[in-house]
């Protein structure tokens, strides 16, 4: 897929895929944009920039813990890991996107939904 | 919790290790996908964008970033003062000036109007006064007592009258004019004041009858009618045509009630038709005479509770006495309220020196947004390169308004300087040479954080508006617009001149008004002499 027709994240659904993609269990920061890249078939593009502050965002948010360790590369990476709190707060964000989702397919496609 | 994830946050240099090895990662996966080294690293660096910018995003989570950040500021601002050193003692100078006057004017507003009395939990104490169509007035003695047995949400009641006397300190003395206090016996425990030195009066002490007149002495008085003679308790001396004996000193704190005058000596008020019977304040009706009163709140009580029951007391004696207590009500004020409503003429005078020192500290803070306008066409280009090089404008906004705190510091520093002269030598003047009459003016933390209240002021109405114009840099032309701002400079000047003027006008005509308390005293002479 060109990068042209990869789509920019919307605000405040980075949280959300991070959350979503270490539940597959601990990642370091470029696995955790490499999974979201591939997991969306290559559709979605992870701007690095914003990644970083979101993890710290996470972590402070006690959502997410993190420590250094080796990839698989052997190389020293930060990993991530979903902390408890962080896996009641992804089902509970996973249900509330899926209701904005309906809201927003209902508005926008209206003859579907009736 | 909060405290272990504190320390999970790390270092910058942690963050930019991460960060690097997030970088390397997509280089390697470039040359996974057959690109070449070069070609790969500058892939992965358009990838990631701005490198810097990256690490400085992910830094700013960081609550300590912001305070070396701030540090940064400091050190910056402290370097570039340092570098102007006409710039910056023009603009500390001016503030110095502008804050220290303000702490001098506060320091004697607060000395007569505003300051709590210097008494145990002062928020608790009540003026009681009584309003009847021919204005508002103390209570008559009797009218005191009255209240003082009955009142059930006042932990005391005390009643006082102020008097001048002539006071013999020796036999060979010659008598000299002296202001004190007669004092119900209840004064002091009260007001939760012990004596400094010596005891308290007692309680048989407080009848018309008792054999000898005790005299408690303020720390004032002792000094300087007695010169701090440490043997002075148990010394008889004449007051009026009676002899009392000193029984203790006060402490240096205790003011009494009286702010202008210093009370000087304490006698028992029923001890009061003894000593003065010799002049004009003979009444044989001695529940007559007018005092004022003060009240201490129970815990569980309010003023307006207070104020409920005496309402309900003055009915009860209207009806006893209703000839002479027609259409008289009692009124309870806590003491500052009462204090700011008793004397108009001291408020307005006091408010109105307020407001010339705050016009002082306007000029003053225009003359240093002036200085900095100046500072900040001087350095458009250093603004400009630092903003070409990715400071954002809320960071220069930051910067120049550190720069500007950091001289309201030192301004305030050297202001408090000047006020603690202008204090010593306000604690000076003296009303009237007969009397201890010098204004209690003391530095203190109230008069601190009045400093304090004043620089960050003068950091706002300063600095705000030069830094957020000056931060609008045009990076092309630097020069454009130098116009405008060179007759806004104008305007700047003209409404300085205008103030500095009306400060002078409003000094001039304030400077007859500032011998009132001295006239009032003059008064007072001339009508007991």
């Amino acid at each position: 897929m060109p990068e042209s027709e990869k789509l920019q994240l919307l605000q405040g659904t980075l949280d959300l895929l991070v959350l979503q993609t270490l539940l597959f269990g601990p990642n370091h920061g470029h696995g955790i944009a490499t999974a979201i890249e591939q997991m969306s078939d290559e559709v979605l593009l992870v701007d690095h920039g914003s990644l970083y502050p979101a993890l710290q965002r996470l972590e402070r948010a006690g959502l997410i813990s993190s420590k250094w360790g080796t990839s698989d590369n052997n190389r020293r990476a930060r990993f991530y890991e979903l902390t408890r709190a962080g896996r009641s707060r992804l089902t509970v964000e996973t249900s509330r996107w899926e209701t904005m989702v309906q809201a927003m397919a209902r508005i926008l496609k209206p003859e579907r939904a009736s | 919790m909060s405290l272990r994830r504190w320390f999970q946050w790390r270092s910058s240099a942690e963050l930019d290790e991460e960060i690097d090895g997030h970088l390397d990662a997509v280089t390697r996966a470039g040359m996974d996908r057959g690109l070449a080294p070069e070609e790969a690293r500058y892939a992965a660096r358009r990838q990631i964008g701005n490198l810097t910018r990256v690490k400085e995003r992910a830094r700013e989570n960081d609550p300590l970033f912001w305070i070396e950040s701030i540090a940064k500021d400091i050190r910056y601002a402290l370097r570039s003062l340092r570098r102007n050193p006409g710039f910056t003692a023009a603009a500390v100078l001016s503030l110095a000036l502008g804050i220290g006057v303000n702490c001098a004017v506060f320091s004697l507003a607060d000395a007569l109007l505003l300051r709590p009395l210097d008494v145990k939990n002062p928020g608790e104490i009540v003026q009681v006064s009584a309003t009847s169509p021919l204005g508002s007035d103390g209570l008559s003695y009797r009218e005191y007592t009255t209240y003082r047995d009955r009142t059930q949400t006042l932990a005391g009641l005390i009643a006082q009258t102020a008097e001048f006397f002539a006071l013999q300190t020796a036999n060979d003395e010659q008598a000299r004019i002296a202001f004190g206090a007669f004092v119900s016996g209840n004064y002091f425990s009260v007001f939760g004041v012990q004596p400094a030195m010596g005891r308290p009066f007692l309680a048989e002490e407080d009848s018309a009858a008792a054999k000898d007149i005790p005299a408690l002495l303020s720390y004032t008085g002792w000094q300087s009618r007695f010169q701090s003679d440490p043997q002075i308790v148990g010394r008889r001396i004449k007051v009026d045509s009676e002899q009392v004996t000193i029984v203790g000193v006060l402490p240096e704190r205790f003011l009494g009630t009286s702010y202008f005058l210093r009370t000087e000596m304490y006698i028992p008020l029923e001890a009061r038709s003894r000593v003065l019977a010799r002049n004009q304040y003979q009444n044989d009706d001695a529940g007559g005479i007018g005092v004022s009163v003060y009240g201490r709140l129970k815990p569980s009580a309010s003023a307006k509770s207070a104020q409920a029951e005496f309402t309900a007391l003055a009915q009860q004696i209207r009806q006893k006495f209703p000839d002479i207590n027609r259409d008289r009500t009692v009124t309870v004020t806590p003491d500052i309220a009462a204090r700011l409503q008793q004397d108009p003429d001291d408020e307005r005078l006091i408010f109105l020196l307020l407001g010339i020192a705050g016009a002082v500290l306007l000029v003053a803070c225009l003359n240093v947004a002036n200085l900095l306008f100046g500072r900040a066409s001087a350095r458009v280009r250093e603004l400009a390169i630092r903003q070409s090089v990715g400071a954002g404008r809320g960071r220069l906004i930051g910067q120049m308004l550190t720069e500007s705190t950091v001289l309201a510091v030192l301004g305030a520093g050297a202001g408090v300087l000047l006020a603690d002269l202008a204090i010593r030598y306000l604690a000076t003047i003296s009303i009237s040479p007969d009397f201890s009459s010098s204004f209690p003016v003391r530095m203190d933390w109230r008069v601190l954080s009045y400093a304090l209240v004043t620089a960050a002021c003068s950091v706002v109405v300063s600095s705000l508006w030069p830094a957020i114009r000056s931060s609008r840099i045009d990076l092309i032309s630097p020069s454009k617009g130098a116009t405008n701002s060179f007759r806004r400079r104008n305007a700047l000047v003209a409404v300085q001149t205008a103030l500095a003027t009306m400060l002078l006008v409003s000094a001039l005509c304030s400077s007859r008004a500032s011998s009132l308390p001295a006239a009032r005293i003059r008064d007072f002479e001339w009508t007991t002499s």
